[in-house]
Protein backbone atom coordinates (compact mmCIF):
# COMPACT_ATOMS: atom_id res chain seq x y z
CA UNK A 1 0.00 0.00 0.00
CA UNK A 2 1.24 3.21 -0.90
CA UNK A 3 0.98 6.12 1.54
CA UNK A 4 2.19 9.55 2.18
CA UNK A 5 4.95 10.45 4.71
CA UNK A 6 1.73 11.98 6.93
CA UNK A 7 0.09 8.74 7.19
CA UNK A 8 3.41 6.94 7.51
CA UNK A 9 3.86 9.25 10.96
CA UNK A 10 0.58 8.43 12.09
CA UNK A 11 0.36 4.90 11.42
CA UNK A 12 3.89 4.84 13.79
CA UNK A 13 3.00 7.01 16.35
CA UNK A 14 -0.46 5.21 16.45
CA UNK A 15 0.70 1.42 16.01
CA UNK A 16 -1.76 0.79 13.62
CA UNK A 17 -1.32 -0.21 9.79
CA UNK A 18 -2.38 0.96 6.46
CA UNK A 19 -4.10 4.57 7.42
CA UNK A 20 -6.42 6.00 4.72
CA UNK A 21 -7.62 10.08 4.83
CA UNK A 22 -11.10 10.37 6.79
CA UNK A 23 -9.94 7.50 9.42
CA UNK A 24 -9.63 8.18 13.21
CA UNK A 25 -6.17 7.22 14.89
CA UNK A 26 -5.05 7.74 18.26
CA UNK A 27 -1.01 8.71 18.58
CA UNK A 28 1.72 9.25 21.20
CA UNK A 29 2.78 12.89 21.40
CA UNK A 30 6.53 14.08 21.23
CA UNK A 31 5.99 17.54 21.69
CA UNK A 32 3.70 19.80 23.46
CA UNK A 33 3.66 22.79 25.14
CA UNK A 34 0.74 25.87 26.67
CA UNK A 35 1.80 29.16 25.90
CA UNK A 36 0.90 32.22 28.42
CA UNK A 37 -2.58 33.35 26.24
CA UNK A 38 -3.88 29.94 26.47
CA UNK A 39 -2.78 29.31 29.93
CA UNK A 40 -5.85 30.04 31.89
CA UNK A 41 -8.28 27.70 29.53
CA UNK A 42 -5.44 24.99 29.92
CA UNK A 43 -4.94 24.92 34.10
CA UNK A 44 -8.82 24.85 34.49
CA UNK A 45 -9.04 21.79 32.08
CA UNK A 46 -5.95 20.28 33.17
CA UNK A 47 -6.49 20.06 37.05
CA UNK A 48 -9.80 18.67 36.62
CA UNK A 49 -8.59 15.89 35.17
CA UNK A 50 -5.62 15.60 38.11
CA UNK A 51 -3.09 17.70 36.77
CA UNK A 52 -0.03 15.17 36.47
CA UNK A 53 2.04 15.65 33.58
CA UNK A 54 2.36 12.01 31.75
CA UNK A 55 6.21 13.16 30.60
CA UNK A 56 7.92 16.59 31.53
CA UNK A 57 10.79 15.62 29.22
CA UNK A 58 8.35 16.17 26.10
CA UNK A 59 6.30 18.97 27.38
CA UNK A 60 6.99 23.03 28.11
CA UNK A 61 5.69 25.88 29.03
CA UNK A 62 6.35 28.98 26.61
CA UNK A 63 6.16 32.83 26.63
CA UNK A 64 6.00 34.26 23.13
CA UNK A 65 2.64 36.31 22.70
CA UNK A 66 4.18 39.32 25.21
CA UNK A 67 7.63 38.23 26.69
CA UNK A 68 7.66 41.90 28.10
CA UNK A 69 4.26 42.65 29.55
CA UNK A 70 2.62 46.31 28.78
CA UNK A 71 -0.07 46.14 30.81
CA UNK A 72 -0.18 44.79 34.65
CA UNK A 73 -2.79 41.88 33.53
CA UNK A 74 -0.16 40.65 31.29
CA UNK A 75 2.28 41.16 33.91
CA UNK A 76 0.08 38.94 35.73
CA UNK A 77 -0.81 36.32 33.54
CA UNK A 78 3.54 35.88 32.71
CA UNK A 79 3.72 35.34 36.92
CA UNK A 80 0.83 32.62 36.46
CA UNK A 81 2.63 30.81 34.42
CA UNK A 82 6.03 30.62 35.86
CA UNK A 83 4.35 29.60 39.09
CA UNK A 84 2.48 27.05 37.59
CA UNK A 85 5.62 25.64 35.69
CA UNK A 86 7.29 25.70 38.52
CA UNK A 87 4.73 23.95 40.49
CA UNK A 88 4.19 21.06 37.35
CA UNK A 89 7.97 20.82 37.43
CA UNK A 90 8.15 21.54 33.37
CA UNK A 91 10.52 24.04 31.87
CA UNK A 92 9.62 27.43 30.57
CA UNK A 93 11.38 28.11 26.99
CA UNK A 94 10.94 31.91 26.33
CA UNK A 95 13.96 32.48 23.71
CA UNK A 96 11.29 33.73 20.64
CA UNK A 97 8.66 32.35 18.68
CA UNK A 98 8.03 28.88 19.29
CA UNK A 99 8.25 27.83 15.96
CA UNK A 100 11.07 29.00 15.04
CA UNK A 101 12.51 28.27 18.81
CA UNK A 102 11.66 24.68 18.19
CA UNK A 103 14.20 24.93 15.61
CA UNK A 104 16.72 26.97 17.28
CA UNK A 105 16.67 24.50 20.01
CA UNK A 106 16.39 21.45 18.27
CA UNK A 107 13.63 20.27 18.96
CA UNK A 108 11.23 20.45 15.99
CA UNK A 109 12.05 17.00 13.94
CA UNK A 110 11.35 14.55 11.65
CA UNK A 111 9.03 11.79 12.62
CA UNK A 112 7.47 13.97 15.50
CA UNK A 113 4.39 14.55 16.70
CA UNK A 114 3.66 18.18 18.05
CA UNK A 115 0.58 19.13 19.19
CA UNK A 116 -0.86 21.97 20.95
CA UNK A 117 -2.45 25.09 21.11
CA UNK A 118 -1.32 27.73 18.26
CA UNK A 119 -2.71 27.59 14.64
CA UNK A 120 1.10 28.17 13.23
CA UNK A 121 1.95 24.71 14.75
CA UNK A 122 2.24 23.45 10.96
CA UNK A 123 5.50 25.44 10.38
CA UNK A 124 7.55 22.41 11.89
CA UNK A 125 6.48 20.43 8.97
CA UNK A 126 9.32 22.50 7.24
CA UNK A 127 11.94 19.89 9.32
CA UNK A 128 9.77 16.74 8.77
CA UNK A 129 7.32 16.83 11.76
CA UNK A 130 3.81 16.00 11.86
CA UNK A 131 3.02 19.25 13.34
CA UNK A 132 -0.71 20.00 14.49
CA UNK A 133 -2.53 22.29 16.32
CA UNK A 134 -5.43 21.32 18.93
CA UNK A 135 -7.08 23.92 21.39
CA UNK A 136 -6.00 24.26 25.26
CA UNK A 137 -8.77 21.99 26.41
CA UNK A 138 -7.35 19.17 24.08
CA UNK A 139 -3.38 19.79 24.96
CA UNK A 140 -4.64 19.10 28.42
CA UNK A 141 -5.62 16.05 27.80
CA UNK A 142 -2.21 15.17 25.99
CA UNK A 143 -0.25 16.44 28.73
CA UNK A 144 -2.80 13.68 31.14
CA UNK A 145 -2.22 11.10 28.87
CA UNK A 146 0.12 11.48 26.70
CA UNK A 147 -1.89 10.92 23.56
CA UNK A 148 -4.00 12.73 20.82
CA UNK A 149 -6.51 11.43 18.31
CA UNK A 150 -6.71 12.97 15.00
CA UNK A 151 -8.53 12.52 11.75
CA UNK A 152 -5.91 11.50 9.08
CA UNK A 153 -5.99 14.23 6.73
CA UNK A 154 -6.03 13.87 2.58
CA UNK A 155 -2.97 15.59 1.12
CA UNK A 156 -2.56 18.08 -1.65
CA UNK A 157 0.34 18.08 -3.10
CA UNK A 158 2.50 21.27 -4.39
CA UNK A 159 5.39 20.63 -7.07
CA UNK A 160 6.68 24.01 -7.30
CA UNK A 161 9.36 24.19 -10.14
CA UNK A 162 11.32 27.89 -11.85
CA UNK A 163 13.38 30.21 -10.53
CA UNK A 164 12.24 33.44 -8.31
CA UNK A 165 13.71 36.49 -9.95
CA UNK A 166 15.40 39.31 -7.38
CA UNK A 167 13.32 40.74 -4.93
CA UNK A 168 10.32 37.92 -5.24
CA UNK A 169 10.60 35.62 -2.77
CA UNK A 170 9.29 32.55 -1.31
CA UNK A 171 6.36 34.27 0.64
CA UNK A 172 5.22 35.29 -2.75
CA UNK A 173 5.01 31.68 -3.60
CA UNK A 174 2.84 30.84 -1.07
CA UNK A 175 0.82 34.41 -1.91
CA UNK A 176 0.26 33.15 -5.60
CA UNK A 177 -1.06 29.72 -3.73
CA UNK A 178 -3.78 31.56 -1.79
CA UNK A 179 -4.49 33.74 -5.13
CA UNK A 180 -4.85 30.39 -6.94
CA UNK A 181 -6.73 28.63 -5.12
CA UNK A 182 -7.92 30.74 -2.29
CA UNK A 183 -10.56 32.54 -4.66
CA UNK A 184 -13.89 31.47 -2.77
CA UNK A 185 -11.99 30.33 0.81
CA UNK A 186 -8.60 30.50 2.00
CA UNK A 187 -9.27 27.92 3.59
CA UNK A 188 -9.02 25.87 0.43
CA UNK A 189 -7.12 23.18 2.68
CA UNK A 190 -9.37 22.72 5.46
CA UNK A 191 -8.24 19.50 7.14
CA UNK A 192 -6.07 18.48 4.94
CA UNK A 193 -2.16 18.14 4.51
CA UNK A 194 -0.38 20.79 2.32
CA UNK A 195 2.92 19.04 1.04
CA UNK A 196 5.49 21.16 -1.18
CA UNK A 197 7.86 19.53 -3.40
CA UNK A 198 10.15 20.15 -6.44
CA UNK A 199 13.04 21.78 -7.41
CA UNK A 200 12.53 25.07 -5.97
CA UNK A 201 11.79 23.78 -2.78
CA UNK A 202 14.83 22.03 -3.26
CA UNK A 203 16.86 25.06 -3.41
CA UNK A 204 14.91 27.17 -1.06
CA UNK A 205 16.65 27.63 2.30
CA UNK A 206 15.36 26.18 5.93
CA UNK A 207 13.91 29.97 6.65
CA UNK A 208 12.47 29.73 3.24
CA UNK A 209 11.03 26.30 3.77
CA UNK A 210 9.40 27.52 7.45
CA UNK A 211 7.58 30.19 5.81
CA UNK A 212 5.85 27.45 3.24
CA UNK A 213 4.97 25.47 5.86
CA UNK A 214 3.55 28.34 8.04
CA UNK A 215 1.37 29.47 5.52
CA UNK A 216 -0.20 26.63 5.15
CA UNK A 217 -1.90 27.38 8.48
CA UNK A 218 -4.03 30.40 6.46
CA UNK A 219 -4.82 27.29 3.67
CA UNK A 220 -6.27 25.95 6.83
CA UNK A 221 -3.98 22.82 7.03
CA UNK A 222 -4.20 20.08 9.69
CA UNK A 223 -0.32 19.68 9.00
CA UNK A 224 2.02 20.93 6.21
CA UNK A 225 5.14 19.21 4.90
CA UNK A 226 8.06 19.21 2.97
CA UNK A 227 10.08 15.95 2.46
CA UNK A 228 13.75 16.22 5.23
CA UNK A 229 16.59 16.00 2.36
CA UNK A 230 20.24 16.63 2.59
CA UNK A 231 20.10 20.33 3.48
CA UNK A 232 17.70 19.58 6.09
CA UNK A 233 20.71 16.72 7.53
CA UNK A 234 23.42 18.67 7.37
CA UNK A 235 22.22 22.17 8.04
CA UNK A 236 19.79 21.46 11.05
CA UNK A 237 19.57 17.71 12.34
CA UNK A 238 23.40 16.84 12.04
CA UNK A 239 24.46 20.17 14.10
CA UNK A 240 21.23 20.75 16.21
CA UNK A 241 18.94 17.69 16.72
CA UNK A 242 20.01 15.56 19.80
CA UNK A 243 16.81 13.55 20.14
CA UNK A 244 15.66 10.94 18.39
CA UNK A 245 14.11 11.32 14.83
CA UNK A 246 12.99 9.42 12.09
CA UNK A 247 12.93 10.36 8.37
CA UNK A 248 9.54 9.30 6.55
CA UNK A 249 8.79 9.56 2.91
CA UNK A 250 5.68 9.98 0.54
CA UNK A 251 5.68 7.23 -2.11
CA UNK A 252 5.79 7.92 -5.26
CA UNK A 253 2.55 6.41 -6.28
CA UNK A 254 1.11 7.73 -2.92
CA UNK A 255 -3.13 9.22 -3.57
CA UNK A 256 -3.15 12.68 -3.34
CA UNK A 257 -6.52 14.79 -3.37
CA UNK A 258 -4.98 17.35 -5.44
CA UNK A 259 -1.72 17.74 -6.99
CA UNK A 260 -0.69 21.41 -8.88
CA UNK A 261 2.56 22.08 -10.38
CA UNK A 262 3.71 25.29 -9.55
CA UNK A 263 5.91 27.75 -11.94
CA UNK A 264 7.24 30.43 -10.50
CA UNK A 265 9.05 31.72 -13.61
CA UNK A 266 8.19 35.73 -14.03
CA UNK A 267 6.26 35.60 -10.59
CA UNK A 268 5.80 38.74 -9.33
CA UNK A 269 6.11 40.22 -5.92
CA UNK A 270 2.41 40.09 -4.26
CA UNK A 271 0.59 41.73 -1.38
CA UNK A 272 -2.34 40.24 0.05
CA UNK A 273 -5.42 43.02 1.09
CA UNK A 274 -7.51 43.90 3.63
CA UNK A 275 -9.10 41.41 5.13
CA UNK A 276 -7.88 38.14 3.65
CA UNK A 277 -5.28 35.93 3.64
CA UNK A 278 -6.46 34.85 -0.08
CA UNK A 279 -7.08 38.21 -1.24
CA UNK A 280 -4.03 38.78 -3.39
CA UNK A 281 -3.05 41.22 -5.52
CA UNK A 282 -0.27 41.61 -8.15
CA UNK A 283 2.18 44.49 -6.15
CA UNK A 284 1.99 46.60 -9.74
CA UNK A 285 -1.81 47.01 -8.59
CA UNK A 286 -0.98 47.66 -5.24
CA UNK A 287 1.81 50.70 -5.71
CA UNK A 288 1.23 53.68 -3.97
CA UNK A 289 -1.72 52.62 -1.46
CA UNK A 290 -1.10 54.45 1.87
CA UNK A 291 0.51 53.08 5.02
CA UNK A 292 0.99 54.48 8.54
CA UNK A 293 3.15 51.33 10.19
CA UNK A 294 5.13 48.64 8.76
CA UNK A 295 5.99 45.80 10.26
CA UNK A 296 9.11 43.14 9.46
CA UNK A 297 8.54 40.01 11.58
CA UNK A 298 6.52 37.26 12.79
CA UNK A 299 6.60 33.00 12.47
CA UNK A 300 5.95 33.74 8.85
CA UNK A 301 8.83 35.72 7.95
CA UNK A 302 10.59 37.05 11.12
CA UNK A 303 13.88 34.44 10.31
CA UNK A 304 17.98 36.04 9.68
CA UNK A 305 17.26 35.53 5.78
CA UNK A 306 14.33 37.90 5.86
CA UNK A 307 15.87 40.65 7.80
CA UNK A 308 18.64 40.23 5.48
CA UNK A 309 16.92 40.91 2.09
CA UNK A 310 14.98 43.77 3.86
CA UNK A 311 18.42 45.67 5.22
CA UNK A 312 19.75 44.71 2.02
CA UNK A 313 17.15 47.62 0.85
CA UNK A 314 17.53 49.65 3.47
CA UNK A 315 21.00 49.88 4.03
CA UNK A 316 22.14 53.89 3.67
CA UNK A 317 18.45 54.91 3.47
CA UNK A 318 16.16 55.95 5.62
CA UNK A 319 12.62 55.28 5.72
CA UNK A 320 9.94 57.59 4.80
CA UNK A 321 8.96 60.43 7.54
CA UNK A 322 5.53 59.97 7.27
CA UNK A 323 5.28 56.02 7.94
CA UNK A 324 6.85 53.66 11.35
CA UNK A 325 8.29 50.63 10.72
CA UNK A 326 8.80 47.85 13.81
CA UNK A 327 11.17 45.04 12.77
CA UNK A 328 10.70 42.03 15.19
CA UNK A 329 13.01 39.10 15.08
CA UNK A 330 11.66 35.60 15.81
CA UNK A 331 13.88 34.91 18.20
CA UNK A 332 17.30 35.97 20.31
CA UNK A 333 19.20 33.90 18.28
CA UNK A 334 18.13 35.29 15.05
CA UNK A 335 18.33 38.90 16.93
CA UNK A 336 21.58 38.14 17.60
CA UNK A 337 22.82 36.81 14.33
CA UNK A 338 21.23 39.94 12.73
CA UNK A 339 23.00 42.07 15.13
CA UNK A 340 26.43 40.42 14.50
CA UNK A 341 25.80 41.14 10.69
CA UNK A 342 25.44 44.74 10.93
CA UNK A 343 21.48 44.49 10.22
CA UNK A 344 19.91 45.92 13.56
CA UNK A 345 22.47 48.87 12.66
CA UNK A 346 20.69 49.11 9.65
CA UNK A 347 17.29 49.48 10.65
CA UNK A 348 18.41 51.74 13.30
CA UNK A 349 20.14 54.05 11.18
CA UNK A 350 17.01 53.40 8.97
CA UNK A 351 14.79 55.05 11.89
CA UNK A 352 13.21 51.65 12.41
CA UNK A 353 12.21 50.66 15.63
CA UNK A 354 13.78 46.88 16.57
CA UNK A 355 11.48 45.21 19.17
CA UNK A 356 12.03 42.11 21.02
CA UNK A 357 8.68 40.96 21.50
CA UNK A 358 8.12 38.01 19.19
CA UNK A 359 5.04 37.66 18.17
CA UNK A 360 4.72 41.68 18.62
CA UNK A 361 2.68 43.08 16.48
CA UNK A 362 1.39 40.55 14.27
CA UNK A 363 -1.36 39.64 16.95
CA UNK A 364 -1.74 43.11 18.33
CA UNK A 365 0.51 42.78 21.27
CA UNK A 366 3.03 46.02 19.84
CA UNK A 367 2.08 48.61 17.39
CA UNK A 368 -1.51 48.66 17.62
CA UNK A 369 -3.45 50.30 15.07
CA UNK A 370 -6.10 53.47 15.99
CA UNK A 371 -9.15 53.60 13.43
CA UNK A 372 -8.82 54.05 9.78
CA UNK A 373 -4.43 53.39 10.22
CA UNK A 374 -3.20 50.60 8.03
CA UNK A 375 -0.06 48.97 8.38
CA UNK A 376 1.68 46.97 5.86
CA UNK A 377 3.06 43.71 7.16
CA UNK A 378 5.30 40.43 6.62
CA UNK A 379 2.94 38.56 9.19
CA UNK A 380 0.73 35.42 8.99
CA UNK A 381 -3.15 36.96 8.91
CA UNK A 382 -4.49 40.47 7.68
CA UNK A 383 -8.32 39.78 9.20
CA UNK A 384 -10.26 42.98 10.68
CA UNK A 385 -9.28 43.96 14.01
CA UNK A 386 -7.01 41.92 14.23
CA UNK A 387 -4.10 44.65 14.88
CA UNK A 388 -6.43 47.00 16.45
CA UNK A 389 -9.44 49.15 15.75
CA UNK A 390 -12.21 47.23 13.64
CA UNK A 391 -11.64 50.04 10.98
CA UNK A 392 -7.94 49.77 10.64
CA UNK A 393 -6.33 48.15 7.63
CA UNK A 394 -3.39 45.13 6.91
CA UNK A 395 -1.64 44.46 3.70
CA UNK A 396 0.26 41.46 3.62
CA UNK A 397 3.65 41.17 1.86
CA UNK A 398 7.36 39.50 1.78
CA UNK A 399 10.30 41.12 3.34
CA UNK A 400 11.68 42.91 0.48
CA UNK A 401 8.35 44.56 -0.64
CA UNK A 402 8.31 45.95 2.83
CA UNK A 403 11.38 47.39 2.67
CA UNK A 404 10.82 49.34 -0.67
CA UNK A 405 7.42 50.42 0.91
CA UNK A 406 9.00 51.74 4.14
CA UNK A 407 11.84 53.82 2.07
CA UNK A 408 8.80 55.11 -0.75
CA UNK A 409 6.07 55.52 2.89
CA UNK A 410 3.28 53.94 0.40
CA UNK A 411 3.35 50.35 -0.91
CA UNK A 412 5.91 50.02 -3.41
CA UNK A 413 7.50 47.40 -5.92
CA UNK A 414 10.58 46.13 -4.48
CA UNK A 415 12.09 45.59 -8.12
CA UNK A 416 11.75 49.54 -8.95
CA UNK A 417 12.73 50.57 -5.31
CA UNK A 418 16.20 48.81 -5.43
CA UNK A 419 16.74 49.08 -9.47
CA UNK A 420 16.56 53.25 -9.28
CA UNK A 421 19.54 53.52 -6.55
CA UNK B 1 -28.25 20.86 30.08
CA UNK B 2 -26.52 18.94 27.03
CA UNK B 3 -29.20 18.32 24.25
CA UNK B 4 -31.65 21.37 25.52
CA UNK B 5 -33.47 23.13 22.95
CA UNK B 6 -32.06 26.69 22.20
CA UNK B 7 -34.56 28.90 21.81
CA UNK B 8 -33.54 32.41 20.31
CA UNK B 9 -33.19 35.45 17.70
CA UNK B 10 -30.66 34.21 14.63
CA UNK B 11 -27.57 36.80 13.90
CA UNK B 12 -26.53 35.83 10.24
CA UNK B 13 -23.11 36.17 9.10
CA UNK B 14 -21.09 35.16 6.06
CA UNK B 15 -18.38 32.82 5.22
CA UNK B 16 -14.85 32.93 6.20
CA UNK B 17 -15.65 34.40 9.98
CA UNK B 18 -12.46 34.34 11.54
CA UNK B 19 -11.29 34.29 15.39
CA UNK B 20 -9.87 37.46 15.21
CA UNK B 21 -13.45 38.78 15.06
CA UNK B 22 -15.39 36.17 16.98
CA UNK B 23 -13.21 37.51 20.10
CA UNK B 24 -9.90 40.37 19.24
CA UNK B 25 -7.00 39.54 21.60
CA UNK B 26 -7.11 42.52 22.51
CA UNK B 27 -9.89 41.71 24.50
CA UNK B 28 -8.79 38.03 25.90
CA UNK B 29 -6.71 40.08 28.93
CA UNK B 30 -10.01 40.12 30.60
CA UNK B 31 -12.15 37.96 32.41
CA UNK B 32 -14.24 35.93 30.44
CA UNK B 33 -17.73 37.40 31.61
CA UNK B 34 -15.88 40.81 30.61
CA UNK B 35 -14.45 39.30 27.08
CA UNK B 36 -17.90 37.76 25.95
CA UNK B 37 -19.32 41.05 25.56
CA UNK B 38 -16.95 42.18 22.98
CA UNK B 39 -17.94 39.09 20.98
CA UNK B 40 -18.12 39.48 17.28
CA UNK B 41 -16.82 42.95 17.76
CA UNK B 42 -15.32 43.95 14.74
CA UNK B 43 -18.25 42.54 12.30
CA UNK B 44 -21.10 43.38 14.52
CA UNK B 45 -19.96 46.23 17.37
CA UNK B 46 -23.78 45.68 19.24
CA UNK B 47 -23.59 41.76 19.10
CA UNK B 48 -22.17 42.04 22.49
CA UNK B 49 -24.86 44.25 24.07
CA UNK B 50 -28.33 43.19 21.93
CA UNK B 51 -26.82 39.13 21.99
CA UNK B 52 -30.33 37.16 23.85
CA UNK B 53 -30.00 34.11 25.94
CA UNK B 54 -30.47 31.14 23.69
CA UNK B 55 -29.80 33.31 20.70
CA UNK B 56 -28.00 31.35 17.33
CA UNK B 57 -25.57 32.87 14.80
CA UNK B 58 -26.16 31.33 11.56
CA UNK B 59 -22.76 31.36 9.11
CA UNK B 60 -21.88 30.11 5.93
CA UNK B 61 -18.46 28.47 5.35
CA UNK B 62 -15.83 27.74 7.46
CA UNK B 63 -16.69 29.64 10.47
CA UNK B 64 -14.24 30.03 13.08
CA UNK B 65 -11.14 30.10 10.41
CA UNK B 66 -7.60 31.85 12.21
CA UNK B 67 -6.43 31.22 15.34
CA UNK B 68 -6.76 27.95 18.28
CA UNK B 69 -7.77 30.37 20.81
CA UNK B 70 -11.10 28.57 22.73
CA UNK B 71 -11.77 32.13 24.30
CA UNK B 72 -14.03 32.08 20.47
CA UNK B 73 -16.18 29.59 21.74
CA UNK B 74 -16.14 30.51 25.02
CA UNK B 75 -17.37 34.14 24.09
CA UNK B 76 -19.87 32.66 22.41
CA UNK B 77 -20.94 30.80 25.25
CA UNK B 78 -20.69 33.26 27.84
CA UNK B 79 -22.62 35.96 25.87
CA UNK B 80 -25.34 33.83 25.24
CA UNK B 81 -25.21 32.21 22.12
CA UNK B 82 -27.21 28.94 22.04
CA UNK B 83 -25.43 27.14 19.09
CA UNK B 84 -23.63 27.64 15.93
CA UNK B 85 -24.82 26.70 12.89
CA UNK B 86 -23.17 26.76 10.19
CA UNK B 87 -22.17 25.31 6.47
CA UNK B 88 -19.02 24.24 7.40
CA UNK B 89 -16.40 25.00 10.57
CA UNK B 90 -12.34 25.65 10.37
CA UNK B 91 -10.93 22.08 12.46
CA UNK B 92 -9.49 23.82 15.39
CA UNK B 93 -12.56 25.55 16.29
CA UNK B 94 -14.87 23.10 15.81
CA UNK B 95 -12.61 20.51 17.87
CA UNK B 96 -12.77 23.54 20.65
CA UNK B 97 -16.66 23.85 20.00
CA UNK B 98 -16.75 20.30 21.01
CA UNK B 99 -14.37 19.92 23.61
CA UNK B 100 -16.32 23.05 25.41
CA UNK B 101 -20.07 21.21 25.21
CA UNK B 102 -20.98 23.96 22.81
CA UNK B 103 -23.61 22.71 20.09
CA UNK B 104 -21.55 23.54 16.16
CA UNK B 105 -24.30 22.31 13.77
CA UNK B 106 -23.56 21.76 10.27
CA UNK B 107 -26.33 22.55 8.25
CA UNK B 108 -26.97 22.96 4.71
CA UNK B 109 -26.44 25.61 2.30
CA UNK B 110 -30.25 25.93 1.78
CA UNK B 111 -31.22 26.02 5.63
CA UNK B 112 -28.48 29.04 5.92
CA UNK B 113 -29.93 30.88 2.84
CA UNK B 114 -33.73 30.35 4.43
CA UNK B 115 -32.89 32.12 7.51
CA UNK B 116 -32.58 35.65 7.94
CA UNK B 117 -31.96 37.86 10.90
CA UNK B 118 -33.92 38.13 14.09
CA UNK B 119 -35.79 34.99 12.94
CA UNK B 120 -37.31 33.50 15.73
CA UNK B 121 -35.28 29.97 16.21
CA UNK B 122 -35.80 26.50 18.46
CA UNK B 123 -32.90 24.09 17.88
CA UNK B 124 -33.05 20.68 18.92
CA UNK B 125 -29.09 20.01 18.86
CA UNK B 126 -29.81 15.79 19.38
CA UNK B 127 -32.46 15.77 17.69
CA UNK B 128 -31.38 16.83 14.16
CA UNK B 129 -34.26 19.60 13.69
CA UNK B 130 -34.59 23.79 13.63
CA UNK B 131 -38.05 25.08 13.88
CA UNK B 132 -37.86 27.97 12.13
CA UNK B 133 -40.79 29.70 13.90
CA UNK B 134 -40.96 33.05 12.04
CA UNK B 135 -40.96 31.55 8.71
CA UNK B 136 -43.02 28.32 9.94
CA UNK B 137 -40.39 26.03 8.05
CA UNK B 138 -38.49 23.13 9.77
CA UNK B 139 -35.19 22.14 8.95
CA UNK B 140 -33.17 19.04 9.22
CA UNK B 141 -29.18 18.00 9.97
CA UNK B 142 -27.22 14.88 10.06
CA UNK B 143 -26.90 13.74 13.68
CA UNK B 144 -23.49 14.18 15.21
CA UNK B 145 -20.63 11.00 15.03
CA UNK B 146 -19.19 9.43 17.81
CA UNK B 147 -17.28 10.33 19.87
CA UNK B 148 -18.74 13.78 19.11
CA UNK B 149 -21.94 12.70 20.35
CA UNK B 150 -21.08 11.42 23.85
CA UNK B 151 -18.55 14.20 24.41
CA UNK B 152 -21.22 16.70 23.48
CA UNK B 153 -23.64 14.52 26.10
CA UNK B 154 -21.32 14.79 29.39
CA UNK B 155 -20.69 18.32 28.65
CA UNK B 156 -17.61 18.69 26.91
CA UNK B 157 -14.55 16.69 26.62
CA UNK B 158 -13.09 16.97 30.03
CA UNK B 159 -16.65 15.09 31.85
CA UNK B 160 -16.76 12.64 28.75
CA UNK B 161 -12.84 11.81 29.86
CA UNK B 162 -13.77 12.00 33.70
CA UNK B 163 -16.75 9.16 32.75
CA UNK B 164 -14.66 7.23 30.86
CA UNK B 165 -12.05 7.26 33.46
CA UNK B 166 -13.16 7.46 37.37
CA UNK B 167 -10.81 7.66 39.70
Amino acid sequence: MSHTATEKMLQDAGNVDDLAPGDTVEVDVDVSWVHETQLEIFKEKFEEVGGEVWDDAKCMFMIDHFPVPTSQEQADRLGDLREYAAEKGVDVVSVGIKHQAWRMLGIGRPGAIMAGPDSHTPTAGALGAFSTCVGPTDTALVWKTGRIWVTVPETIRFDVTGELDPYVTVRDIGFAILEKFGEDTSYFANNCTVEYAGDTVTRTSLDGRQTLCNMGTEMGVTNAYIQPDERLREEYLEPKVDADYQIFETDEDATFKERHEIDVEGLSPKVAYPHSPSNVHDVEEAEGIEIDQLFLGSCANGHLEDLRLAASILKGEEIHPDVELIVTPATDEIRKQASAEGLIDTFLQANARVSSGYCSVCPGYEGILGADEVCLSTSTRNYRGRMGHRNSEIYLCSPATLAASAIEGEIADPREVDDAR
Amino acid sequence: MPGETVRGLAWTFGDDVDTDTIIPSQYMRKSPDEYARHAMEPLAPEFGEEVGEGDVVVAGTNFGIGSSREQAVIALDLAGVGAVLAESFARTFFRNAINEGFPVIEVDESTVASIDRDDELEVEPFGGTIRNVTKDETYTFEPFDEPIQSILEAGGAIPYYQSEHPE
